[in-house]
C-alpha cells in the first residue's frame, strides 16, 4: 500500500486565473499537490521529463486540467499530443474554457477529454466545480491506483 | 413460186449476202413476196415476234401483222417501184406492239421486174417514249423557267437556243419558236458577235461560271438594248459540259450596282438608300465602297471620307481587333455573317453604340468577294443597359460591403464580449475573496462590495447575450420537422422554478409540426414563453395562451398571448430591438436582447413575428413559419 497521493497538472497562462483555482483547491481542501505549467509545451515537458522537468520524481499526474487559450501549444493541441501517448492517454483531462460559446468545440467533437469547464464569474460556483472534480477524479484516481 | 434456175440461184445468192447483213443488225428485216407472202425473215424479226423464223415463211402478211390493211395498201404502192418510208404504230398478230420507222423497197429479179418487197422496219418504242419524256421534261422546265422574271435560256455546247422563259422573250423581243434552234449569237448586234463567240469558246473550255458584261442587242422591233449575261455550263454525266444556262439582265437597269463587276440585284438599291439602317457594302480589305445615308448619318463623316478610310477608323480602338477578327474569318469563308456590338468614334468625337450585322456575299468563283453590312443605333438601349449594370454593379457592392461589415460586426461583438469576459471574471471573483477575508465588514462596504457584485451580474447578462445574439447570425441552420406540442411541454417544465408560488393558467391547443433547428427554434419558445411567465408576474391570476391560426399558404401560424404588462404599441419599433427594453429593470429584469435574439433566429428560418399589446392588457406573438 502506498499512500502518496499524485498532484494534479493545472497548465494556465493567466496568472489571476492561477491564484482563483489555487484559492478553490485550497478551499475545499484538496490534498493532492498542484503542479503548475504555464503553457502546453511544459504540460508535454513535465510528462515526458523533459527540460526543466528533467529530473523530476517519476510520478504521472492523476488528473491534467487544461486552459483552452494558452500560449505556444494551445490547450486542445497539447490535448492531442497527450493522448497520442499510448501511456498517458488514461489520465483524465478537463478542459478550462472562457465562455459557454466555446463548448461546441467539445460537444461534437473528437477530441477525448473527460470533462469541460466553463470559467465562472464567481467563486463560489468554480468552486462547486472544482470540488466535483476533485470527488470525481484527482482523489478517487489516487486511491485506485495506488 | 420459186423457180430453180441459174438466174434463179444468182439472185438467191444475192438476197442471202443481204440477209446474212440483216442477221447481224438489230433491224427488222423481212421479205415478202408479190403474192404478199413472207419469204424470208432475220433473227431480229423472229425475235422481236418471239416466235421461230419458220413460223414466218410462207404466211401472208395479213397472218404476220393485224394491221394487214395499210401494210397491203403500202406494199401495193411499193410493188409499183417506189420506195415507201412511213412511221406506223405496228400491232403484231401475237399482240406484240412497236413504234416502228418502215422502210418498203420494192426487190427485182434479174429482168428488172418486181417480185416482192424488202420490209426494213426499225423499233423506235424505246426512242418515242424517251422524247415523250424529254418533251415533258422540257415544258415542266420552260413552265419554272416562266416563273422567273430573269432571262433565262438553255444552249448547247454551240450556243444553239434549246429552251428561253418568258422573261428572255420580252427582254429580246422575239417568242419562243423564234429563239429555239437559233444560236444566241445571232441576236446579238454584229459588232459583239465575234466577241460572244470568243467568250463561248473560252467558256466551254474553261469556266463553269462567266459574267459577261454589256452586250449590244438588236429586239426584233429594231430597239437596240443592252444586257449582261451570266453564263453557268451544265455538264453532262461523264462531267463534260454540254449545256449553258444563260441569265440575262437588262444592263442600263443594272449598271449602278454593276460598277464593280458584281450581280445586280433588283430593287436592292431603293431599298439601301431609304433604309433608316446604317448599310454599307464592304470589301475584304476594309473599305466601304457604297455606303447609305443612314450610315453616313451614323458615323456623322460624309460618304467621302467614309470610303477612303478602312472601317476601323471609325471604330472606338476597344473594339478594333475583335472587328478585324470576325472580317478576316468571314472573307476567309469561315463564317458567313456576324454580330457585334460596337463603339463607334464619330467625327465630332462623339461616340455612339452600334449594333453591326455583317454577311458575306460570295462571287461567281464561289470567293467571298464582299460583305453587306448593317449597323442598327443601339446607343439610347445601350446606355440605358450600362447604367442598369452598373447600378446593378453598385447595388452588390453595396451589399457585399454590408455583409462584410456586418461579419466584422459580428466577429467584433464576438471577440470583444468574450474578452470582455475574462477581466469581468476576475472583477466578481477577487470580490468575492475581499467578502470572504474581510471580517465583519461596515454595512457600508459590505453595500459597496454588493454593488460591484450586482454589476458584475448585470454586464455578465450582457455579454452573454451580445455572444449568443452574434453567434446566431453565424451559426449554420439545420432544418428538421419538430413537434411543437413536446418542444413548448418541454420548455415550460425547464422554466417551473420560474412559476413557483405563481398562479399560472395554461391553454395549449394542438399545435402543427414546424420546420426549423430544434436548438435555435427551442429559443425562441423559451424567450417567449419565459417573457410571457415574466411579464405577468404581477398579476395575481396569469393566462397564457399558446394557440395556432388557420392559415392559407404554407407558412404556419402560432401565437403565445398573455394577460401580462403588455407595451405601448407606439414603441413597437423598439420591440425587437438589441438592447431595448419597453420596462424598468426594477419592474422587470431583463438584458433587452430576448426578443431581437428571437427576430434575427426567425429571419434566419424566413420567418417572421409580430406583436400587438397594450399597456397593462397583454401582449401577444405571432410566429408565423
Amino acid at each position: 500500500m502506498n499512500n502518496r497521493i499524485t498532484p494534479i497538472l493545472f497548465a494556465e497562462d493567466n496568472v489571476l486565473d492561477i491564484e482563483l483555482t489555487l484559492e478553490a483547491f485550497t478551499h475545499i481542501n484538496i490534498k493532492n499537490k498542484i503542479e503548475i505549467v504555464r503553457d502546453g509545451q511544459e504540460v508535454l515537458d513535465y510528462l515526458l521529463y523533459q527540460n526543466e522537468f528533467k529530473n523530476r520524481p517519476i510520478e504521472l499526474p492523476a488528473l491534467i486540467i487544461l486552459d483552452y487559450n494558452m500560449p505556444k501549444l494551445s490547450g486542445v493541441e497539447a490535448l492531442k499530443r497527450i493522448k497520442s501517448y499510448r501511456h498517458l492517454s488514461n489520465i483524465p483531462i478537463i478542459m478550462m474554457i472562457s465562455s459557454k460559446l466555446e463548448e461546441h468545440l467539445f460537444k461534437s467533437n473528437k477530441l477525448k477529454i473527460d470533462a469541460f469547464l466553463i470559467k465562472p464569474i464567481y467563486l463560489e460556483p468554480f468552486m462547486t466545480a472544482i470540488q466535483k472534480i476533485g470527488m470525481d477524479w484527482a482523489i478517487f484516481n489516487s486511491r485506485e491506483t495506488y | 413460186m420459186i423457180q430453180h434456175g441459174f438466174k434463179e440461184r444468182k439472185k438467191e445468192e444475192k438476197y442471202q449476202n443481204i440477209r446474212n447483213i440483216f442477221n447481224e443488225l438489230p433491224i427488222l428485216y423481212l421479205e415478202v413476196g408479190n403474192d404478199f407472202k413472207c419469204q424470208y425473215c432475220n433473227s431480229a424479226f423472229s425475235t422481236a415476234l418471239r416466235v421461230k423464223s419458220r413460223h414466218i415463211t410462207g404466211k401472208t402478211i395479213n397472218s404476220v401483222f393485224s394491221q394487214s390493211k395499210i401494210l397491203y395498201n403500202k406494199m401495193a404502192i411499193a410493188l409499183k417501184g417506189k420506195t415507201i418510208r412511213f412511221h406506223q404504230l405496228l400491232y403484231f398478230s401475237n399482240g406484240v406492239k412497236m413504234s416502228c420507222n418502215i422502210n418498203i423497197t420494192p426487190r427485182r429479179n434479174r429482168n428488172n421486174e418486181i417480185d416482192g418487197c424488202y420490209f426494213v422496219i426499225e423499233d423506235r418504242t424505246e426512242l418515242v417514249k424517251s422524247n415523250e419524256k424529254m418533251l415533258e421534261l422540257s415544258n415542266k422546265i420552260e413552265n419554272i423557267l416562266n416563273l422567273s422574271n430573269i432571262g433565262t435560256m438553255l444552249m448547247d455546247e454551240n450556243g444553239r437556243i434549246l429552251l428561253s422563259n418568258q422573261a428572255a422573250q420580252e427582254f429580246l423581243g422575239y417568242d419562243k419558236q423564234e429563239l429555239v434552234g437559233e444560236l444566241l449569237s445571232n441576236f446579238i448586234h454584229p459588232d459583239y458577235q465575234k466577241k460572244i463567240k470568243s467568250i463561248f469558246q473560252d467558256f466551254m473550255t474553261s469556266y463553269t461560271i462567266f459574267d459577261v458584261s454589256k452586250q449590244k442587242h438588236i429586239r426584233k422591233d429594231g430597239k437596240e438594248i443592252w444586257s449582261n449575261f451570266l453564263l453557268k455550263s451544265v455538264k453532262n454525266e461523264a462531267g463534260k459540259p454540254n449545256h449553258i444556262i444563260v441569265m440575262l439582265a437588262d444592263a442600263e437597269k443594272a449598271s449602278n450596282v454593276s460598277i464593280n463587276n458584281r450581280a445586280a440585284i433588283p430593287d436592292f438599291k431603293s431599298v439601301f438608300r431609304h433604309s433608316k439602317v446604317g448599310m454599307a457594302l464592304i470589301d475584304p480589305y476594309g473599305k466601304y465602297f457604297k455606303i447609305n445615308k443612314a450610315l453616313q448619318k451614323f458615323m456623322g463623316y460624309p460618304k467621302e471620307e467614309l470610303i477612303e478610310q478602312s472601317f476601323t477608323h471609325f471604330l472606338h480602338e476597344k473594339d478594333v481587333q475583335k472587328n478585324i477578327d470576325q472580317h478576316n474569318k468571314l472573307f476567309r469563308g469561315e463564317i458567313v455573317s456576324y454580330v457585334l456590338e460596337n463603339k463607334y468614334q464619330r467625327k465630332d468625337n462623339t461616340t455612339i453604340w452600334g449594333n453591326l450585322k455583317v454577311s458575306a456575299f460570295k462571287n461567281k468563283n464561289n470567293k467571298v468577294g464582299y460583305a453587306i453590312v448593317m449597323i442598327e443605333d443601339i446607343t439610347e438601349k445601350k446606355e440605358a443597359s450600362l447604367k442598369l449594370i452598373s447600378y446593378k454593379e453598385e447595388l452588390k457592392n453595396l451589399v457585399d460591403e454590408l455583409q462584410i461589415a456586418n461579419r466584422d460586426l459580428e466577429a467584433f461583438a464576438y471577440s470583444i464580449s468574450h474578452d470582455l469576459r475574462g477581466p469581468l471574471r476576475y472583477i466578481g471573483s477577487f470580490t468575492q475573496l475581499l467578502q470572504r477575508k474581510v471580517k465583519e465588514p461596515t454595512p457600508q462596504l459590505a453595500q459597496y462590495m454588493n454593488n460591484i457584485q450586482q454589476s458584475v451580474s448585470d454586464m455578465t447578462n450582457m455579454i452573454d447575450s451580445l455572444l449568443t445574439f452574434s453567434k446566431l447570425g453565424r451559426t449554420d441552420i439545420e432544418k428538421q420537422e419538430i413537434n411543437t406540442n413536446q418542444l413548448i411541454g418541454e420548455v415550460i417544465k425547464e422554466l417551473l422554478p420560474q412559476t413557483q408560488n405563481r398562479q399560472i393558467n395554461w391553454s395549449i391547443s394542438d399545435l402543427p409540426f414546424i420546420q426549423g433547428d430544434y436548438f435555435l427554434i427551442r429559443m425562441v419558445f423559451e424567450n417567449l414563453i419565459s417573457n410571457a411567465i415574466k411579464f405577468t408576474s404581477k398579476k395575481p391570476i396569469a393566462y397564457i395562451e399558446i394557440n395556432t391560426l388557420a392559415t392559407k399558404g404554407a407558412k404556419k401560424t402560432i401565437y403565445i398571448k398573455d394577460n401580462g404588462a403588455g407595451f405601448d404599441m407606439v414603441f413597437i419599433d423598439k420591440l425587437f430591438g438589441v438592447f431595448q427594453r419597453l420596462h424598468r429593470q426594477d419592474e422587470f429584469e431583463g438584458t433587452g436582447i430576448g426578443l431581437a435574439n428571437i427576430k434575427r433566429i426567425l429571419d434566419r428560418h424566413d420567418a417572421s413575428i409580430k406583436a400587438v399589446g397594450a399597456v397593462d392588457k397583454g401582449a401577444t406573438f405571432y410566429i408565423s413559419i
